[in-house]
């Protein structure tokens, strides 16, 4: 009988890493065009390079600091908007449509839309939050929505009401889909905010830094700055997890 | 007012009625049984009583400002919290240590830093009962409070909950005629419509 093959989780497989890797690597030496495709180890040698100037740090906090604002306020508005809606109906149905709309809509569209009103240096809070927002909304919802009623029956006849009753009830039953709209939001957010300052290009930022690598044919910058986009964005993802499974812990 | 008084009270659910027409009375500071075939509206009673239904019609007097405990059929613990948490969310002024005492004369004294999730059956059955009896109330309501429990911890149980209810107000739907002479109050028996 076959076994089901199944990730262990938490377990990254590493030796398929290295695989690719070398695939990336041998397939650089077989074309030989920098231009066209740089080999890993030059990409590391850039980013080595790059590493010690202030313009690139400065370029990672300026992106970083945007993108993390705009998917906080995502979180906040998401949390209220999606408490307002549970409660009430006419909330509920004027959101239903604005919500789906910003869902569905191009990012690129979004973006041009925005720089209209917003300015470049803070079009990436508001693409991140966009992006972030109806994702949060919606997950909160339907965990609100799955809520127990045999508990706030409980609830009611115990008078457990107010903060004690978000902690007590609310918390435990919501927070999995809180946990699971960050993790699949936070990567978007990312996404989304680079792609902004991309077309925004907002000087400082390191959508500006991957536009010039693209205009003057820069392949291992531009290489280089993706590798820091994908480390800056899996470090926070992991991080903000790791923290908000320790309040999660804690709260339980 | 000494009693909890309802007078021909109805209660339908999709045109059935469940309750037509019902009289009787609960004395404050005592238990009263409530027994009758399954699907008599026993339980129906119950919520009417705990204003988590209304009725259809007839009214239900004596219940205002009486503070509520229940033990419900099901246990509606918060299963991700421990006992404790469990009994100290019904009365927040509960100090941890007045917590533990009635969790350890019941035999969960092993459990305390685990959630209620992982307990079995027996012990979140426990946690649910100690929950209403420690809630600080005026009325209990009890559905079938003792029903899941193994005969010697059923035993203990009702030893504990008896002695916790001497002169107060609790309404005990049971099916059990044993354990309406055990804590020896009146009946109040519904017939299936």
């Amino acid at each position: 009988m076959l076994t089901p093959c199944r990730d262990k989780p938490g377990r990254f497989p590493w030796w398929a890493a290295a695989f690719w890797l070398l695939v990336w690597q041998l397939g650089a030496m077989w074309l030989d065009e920098g231009i066209l495709l740089v080999s890993p180890a030059r990409v590391f040698l850039r980013l080595l390079e790059l590493a010690p100037h202030l313009d690139f740090w400065q370029a990672v906090l300026f992106s970083f600091s945007r993108i993390t604002a705009g998917f906080a306020l995502a979180c906040l508005a998401g949390v209220l908007l999606a408490a307002g809606a549970s409660r009430w109906r006419l909330l509920r149905e004027l959101l239903a449509p604005l919500m789906a709309t910003v869902k569905s809509i191009p990012v690129a569209s979004f973006i041009i839309l925005v720089l209209v009103w917003v300015p470049s240096r803070n079009l990436s809070v508001v693409i991140s939050f966009l992006m972030v927002l109806p994702i949060l909304y919606q997950n909160l919802l339907a965990g609100l929505d799955s809520m127990d009623k045999k508990l706030d029956e409980m609830a009611a006849v115990f008078q457990v009401a107010g903060p004690r009753r978000v902690r007590y009830l609310v918390l435990p039953q919501v927070a999995p889909f809180f946990r699971t709209a960050c993790a699949l939001s936070l990567g978007m957010g990312w996404k989304a905010g680079v792609a902004a300052e991309v077309i925004g290009l907002p000087a400082g930022s390191i959508g500006q830094q991957l536009y010039n690598a693209k205009v003057y044919l820069e392949t291992p910058d531009l290489f280089a700055w993706t590798l820091v986009i994908i480390v800056v964005s899996l470090v926070f993802e992991k991080l903000f997890l790791f923290l908000l499974d320790g309040l999660l812990g804690r709260l339980a | 007012m000494c009693a909890i008084i309802l007078e021909n009270v109805c209660k339908r659910y999709g045109g059935k009625a469940v309750l037509d027409g019902l009289c009787c009375r609960f004395p404050l500071g005592e238990a009263t049984c409530v027994m009758g075939p399954s699907g008599c509206g026993k339980t129906t009673l119950l919520s009417l009583l705990m204003g988590l239904e209304q009725p259809d019609s007839g009214r239900i007097r004596g219940l205002a400002g009486l503070r509520k405990s229940a033990i419900f059929q099901e246990d509606r613990l918060v299963e991700t919290s421990g006992a404790v948490a469990n009994l100290r969310l019904a009365n927040p002024r509960l100090s941890r240590q007045r917590a533990e005492e009635p969790l350890c004369a019941l035999g969960l004294g092993d459990s305390l830093g685990q959630p209620v999730g992982s307990f079995s059956g027996g012990m979140k059955r426990r946690v649910a009962i100690l929950r209403a009896l420690h809630a600080g109330y005026d009325i209990l309501f009890a559905d079938e409070p003792f029903k899941g429990l193994d005969s010697a911890t059923k035993q203990l149980t009702m030893e504990y909950f008896r002695k916790n209810i001497q002169g107060r107000t609790v309404v005990l739907v049971t099916h059990e005629e044993a354990e309406r002479e055990f804590f020896g109050g009146r009946a109040v028996r519904l017939e299936k419509l």
